[in-house]
């Protein structure tokens, strides 16, 4: 949602500036986004009364005028098809800078001097498409020669407003809340509905169960359609919506301001008699909407049937049938008032997103509906001075909202954490709500029903940042039995000192994926995103694309993963391990790891061979049940899983292993540094080949290159890259950034290593 | 001879291929190595060739019958299950390169979180990530038609049960299951069906909860100063904001100056000189009376974070998805 400044400081008086005013409306009421400033143009480009318009000799589509500039009459030449003497135009002079950069210089066209520019709005950047015509300002609105800039330059600002302040939608009732922020008082607006008979030319039926607690059906005559005003345009712009014509405009204008959407069918396109009823859809009933969409309702969409067929999705879009068009001159308004909750379903449903169905399915106010048709005539009257109200036609249903709740300011106090000579019925008065003897919120606040909504409007206009913190009781109150965090930090310490990292993934399984490893998936995502297709029963399809990511750098790796194993009704938490390593030594580290957590959790496992298509290894067997494997992949499926080295993987199910073993919750080591991005640019590497002297002893080895980086910073890792064992040599490829210079690396190395 | 030494080998490649069982492995070598083989009859006319034949010919049949007698038993290995009796406790020291090991920064920022807690009593708890739709939304007084849950856009499975949105929902779990007075921290996994530059479909958020008689939004100020200034610093500018959420009331947010630029405006904070880092409130009555706890005796505070975006505070990382994609470069910078 927008507003501008202006239009909020002509409503409740000056304001303070925008820094002030962004920090503390986003502190006591609605988050401001941000705000910028907008129409701030040139001070060139002014009003410019148009006085005469006669034919260019040399040219059918162009035309000449002559502008009063304030001081002066000017030759103007336009092609504006709708240019007309009389009207107060905007004129760019010379000199004058459009916001598209261009710059206004007198020139001649077709043989004519032209001393200037008569502007459009798309012109002016307002509208992304070139108009054909001019824009015309209201015929009071500035004098001939003054700046544009002085009606339009303003700030916007562009807020967010939560699901339970509808009101915030429209722009008065963002005045109103302005008023109580930044005036301490409720705000009294002036704002009279239009004295007409009750219609009953029209009846109207509300279906009760639809919840709609109000529908007005007004009829207009005498309407003419043309452009609105430039200050309407505008406006318009300013909040982010495109111009159409003065009706729709006004529709528009009525909306942003109320909070109340309105919508207009073509009055000459509905035979009579009409009848209206608010009604559920048949199932299969078909609507074709605005835009042309056709749409298959529900018996749970609400719709608007005029004489005994659906001609609107109610508080959402209007039906394509009965829409209006250029030649329109009566119209019936529907301004009414529909079931918040209905409204988003049958939104959501058929994915319609509209500016209408936003403002209802938050629940609007519905004292409002019939302002909305006054206010709604006003603004078109500038346009369509002839217009008429006819007549207003209304049907409601008893949905009244009028709570009584009880005033406890000692409660609020406390529960806020007050100073006891905090007052909070002043606060309250602020929002015009009413204290004694009961609270009475303003009607326009249904979002208000119990004594805790008040605590906090009181807590916001108070200041939240005003409130004094008060310590709480360092005290552990209840044990909740709780193992799975301990256990999960004793694992992620497990694995983590001896050389694994922890990795974590999405636990999903893509669709057809070539990598996936297991033929039984977890529950389908029956709304997937991406490539995202169902929750894994295992790790190891995830944590080998860790090892895919790594290979090409770091051959020698290894990973863990502590995650869940989700079934149709159960999860299980596993840690899921990978190793990949140049040498055939990933078995080893299995073996290896496999005796390590047997010791470490004093757990006796058996183990039973086994053999997939892609593994080959050993179930983990605790008590007899399997509770993991250890595995390699095999020859085959490497290059086929793009591995390319070695690689061992397994599994161990912790919610097996541990179900009846408690642990002790001890702190991870922590490591916050700041993220060094040029850590992740491509490594360089440098081979270094070693003769063995004796036999190969890999610790040695690793002992001897691990003290040897500390001598040089610039290398960050290395890994055994080929072993000859029958030539009794070795390399070792060295990692480190693009800056490394190997030249100098490899021979310090070399000699270091081979000595 | 050279056209018979192709054929031979192509013949055991195909047929080593094709084999699915240790007896297929068998059946090829008695086929193409066995008394009838053609390996044999080969040898057989070798041997009744000239000299300069047998010099040609020997050695390559030599070679083909080593290799492919060595694929014979690469493929019998792949397709033999394991037959060792491993003694895992033979390795006892660590097999080769003891590159050093890292916990996730994630897992590092949880744990530190709940340790934080844990010094003014908040014990840590977890919940399930498949949730139903009654512990995420509606016991938190989201209603199926809730417009707050268009912010959650959720995932859905198809065993009638959902991805968890929030942590919230170990709060419901918790309260069925034990009266105040509960102080709990709940960190995990969550969901949303988001996936873009600065949202994953997966993520990490921390919930805290306080239920007991007396407490107050004081109490609830003083609990999210505590934890934010262990975590940045206790020079730390924060400010309240307040904010709307269907299960806390009043609900607030908690912006803490902006770390990039330390207020000044930035376009880390869009130039406002705050982050938003968290979400918080007074328990909203209705969830304690869902819960069959009295309002009226008992209140409570709550508050929520998402790990990430503190994380990323932390150690200025700007891409959210490096923390997801496995890349060991990033992980190790966290050791």
């Amino acid at each position: 949602m927008r507003f501008r400044l202006n239009e909020i400081e002509n409503i409740v008086g000056i304001l303070p500036p925008a820094t002030k005013l962004s920090e503390e409306l986003s502190v006591k009421s609605i988050e401001v986004n941000f705000y910028k400033t907008i129409g701030a143009f040139d001070e060139k480009i002014v009003a410019g009364l148009i006085k005469k318009v006669w034919p260019h000799p040399n040219a059918e589509r162009l035309r000449i005028a002559t502008v009063f500039d304030g001081k002066l009459d000017r030759q103007i030449v336009c092609g504006g098809q709708n240019l007309q003497a009389g009207k107060l135009g905007i004129l760019a002079l010379p000199g004058a800078k459009l916001p598209s950069g261009v710059e206004i210089e007198t020139t001649e066209i077709r043989g004519i001097k032209s001393e200037g520019m008569l502007c459009s709005a798309g012109e002016l950047g307002l509208s992304p498409s070139p108009n054909k015509t001019i824009d015309y300002l209201k015929p009071d609105s500035l004098k001939p020669g003054q700046s544009l800039r002085h009606l339009c330059a303003d700030t916007v600002f562009d807020v967010e407003v939560l699901a339970n302040r509808p009101d915030l939608t429209g722009i008065l009732w963002i005045a109103r809340e302005v008023s109580a922020v930044f005036k301490n008082k409720p705000l009294k607006l002036r704002l009279q509905e239009s004295v007409v008979k009750p219609g009953t030319d029209i009846k109207i039926d509300i279906d009760s169960s639809t919840k709609a607690p109000v529908y007005n059906f007004a009829i207009f005559e005498n309407i003419e359609i043309t452009e609105s005003y430039f200050e309407e345009k505008f406006a318009l712009y300013s909040h982010g919506m495109p111009a159409i014509n003065n009706l729709v405009d006004a529709t528009n204008l009525t909306m942003l301001s109320l909070a109340q959407p309105i919508h207009a069918f073509d009055r000459a396109a509905i035979a009579n008699p009409i009848s209206v009823n608010i009604r559920f859809a048949k199932n299969g009933e078909e609507l074709t909407v605005l835009g042309k969409k056709k749409l298959q309702l529900t018996e749970k969409d609400v719709v608007i049937d005029i004489n005994g067929k659906a001609e609107a999705l109610a508080g959402i879009i209007g039906g394509d049938a009965y829409s209006v068009t250029d030649k329109t001159q009566s119209i019936l308004l529907e301004s009414a008032n529909f079931d918040r909750a209905l409204t988003r379903r049958t939104a959501r449903f058929h994915g319609l997103q509209t500016e209408a169905g936003n403002r209802f399915e938050k629940g609007s106010d519905p004292h409002v509906a019939k302002l909305a048709i006054s206010y709604f005539l006003n603004i078109l009257k500038t346009t369509s001075p002839n217009i008429t109200l006819k007549s207003i036609n209304s049907s409601s249903t008893n949905q009244t909202h009028e709570p009584n709740i009880r005033y406890q300011p000692e409660q609020i106090r406390k529960l806020l954490n007050l100073p006891t000579d905090t007052d909070p019925s002043k606060y309250l008065a602020q929002l015009g709500f009413e204290t004694q003897p009961t609270v009475k919120p303003p009607i326009f606040r249904q979002d208000i029903e119990k004594e805790i909504d008040l605590s906090e409007e009181v807590a916001r206009l108070y200041d939240l940042n005003r409130v004094p913190a008060q310590p709480i009781s360092t005290e552990s109150t209840n044990q909740i039995a709780e193992n799975e965090i301990a256990l999960k930090r004793n694992i992620n310490r497990f694995f983590s000192e001896i050389g694994f990292n922890e990795v974590i993934n999405y636990p999903f399984y893509l669709r057809p994926d070539k990598y996936l490893l297991t033929d039984i998936e977890g529950p389908l995502l029956t709304n997937p995103i991406a490539d995202f297709k169902s929750l894994v029963t295992e790790g190891a399809t995830n944590i080998l694309a860790a090892v895919r990511n790594n290979r090409d750098y770091l051959p020698d790796s290894r990973y863990f993963e502590i995650t869940k194993s989700f079934q149709a009704k159960s999860e299980e938490s596993i840690v899921s391990f990978a190793v990949q390593n140049s040498l055939r030594a990933p078995l080893e580290n299995l073996k290896w790891l496999i005796g390590k957590f047997s010791r470490q959790y004093n757990k006796q496992f058996g183990f039973k061979p086994f053999s997939t298509s892609n593994l080959n290894g050993w179930e983990v067997l605790l008590d007899g049940n399997r509770v993991g494997y250890l595995a390699m992949i095999n020859e085959l499926s490497i290059k086929q899983l793009d591995l390319y080295w070695p690689t061992g993987i397994g599994e161990i199910n912790l919610s097996k292993v541990f179900a009846s073993v408690s642990f002790e919750l001890k702190p991870l080591p922590q490591h916050f540094g700041k993220f060094d991005s040029k850590s992740l640019e491509r490594r360089e590497s440098v081979d270094i080949s070693i003769k063995l002297k004796g036999d190969l002893d890999l610790n040695k080895i690793n002992r001897q290159t691990t003290d040897l980086l500390k001598e040089h910073a610039q290398i960050s890792s290395f890994a055994l890259w080929d072993v000859f064992e029958s030539k009794k040599s070795i390399t070792i490829r060295f990692y480190g950034n693009k800056s490394l210079d190997l030249e100098s690396i490899e021979k310090s190395l070399n000699e270091k290593l081979n000595r | 001879m050279n056209e018979k030494i192709e054929e031979i080998k192509s013949a055991v490649i195909n047929a080593l291929q094709g084999a699915s069982t240790l007896a297929d492995i068998e059946a090829i070598r008695v086929k193409y190595f066995g008394r009838k083989s053609p390996f044999k009859e080969l040898f057989v006319k070798l041997a009744a060739a000239d000299d300069t034949t047998k010099r040609e010919f020997g050695p390559k049949i030599n070679e083909l019958k080593t290799s492919l007698e060595s694929d014979l038993e690469q493929r019998a290995q792949d397709l033999t299950q394991p037959k060792e009796v491993i003694d895992f406790d033979s390795v006892k020291s660590q097999p080769l390169f003891a590159r050093q090991g890292s916990s996730h920064i994630v897992s590092q920022m949880i744990a530190k979180i709940e340790d934080i807690m844990a010094e003014i009593g908040f014990q840590a708890v977890s919940g399930p990530e498949m949730e139903t739709d009654y512990y995420n939304f509606e016991a938190l007084n989201m209603g199926k038609d809730h417009p707050a849950r268009d912010t959650q856009d959720t995932f859905y499975l198809d065993n009638d049960l959902i991805l968890r949105t929030q942590t919230s929902a170990v709060q419901i779990r918790v309260m069925e299951k034990h009266k105040p007075p509960v102080k709990i921290i709940s960190a995990g996994k969550t969901y949303r069906r988001d996936d873009d530059l600065t949202h994953t479909p997966m993520f990490h958020q921390v919930e805290g909860l306080f239920v007991d008689k007396d407490i107050n939004l004081g109490h609830l100020k003083w609990t999210i100063e505590y934890l934010l200034k262990k975590l940045f610093g206790k020079n730390l500018k924060m400010r309240y904001r307040t904010s709307y959420f269907p299960y806390t009331e009043p609900s607030l947010e908690v912006d803490i100056e902006c770390q990039s630029c330390l207020g000044e405006g930035c376009r880390v904070c869009k130039k406002s000189g705050w982050l938003e880092v968290m979400g918080a409130g007074l328990v909203n009555p209705v969830v304690l009376e869902n819960l069959k706890i009295d309002p009226k005796v008992y209140t409570g505070f709550a508050f929520g974070l998402g790990i990430e975006r503190i994380v990323m505070l932390k150690t200025n990382l700007g891409d959210m998805r490096l923390l997801y994609q496995s890349n060991l470069q990033f992980l190790e910078q966290y050791k």
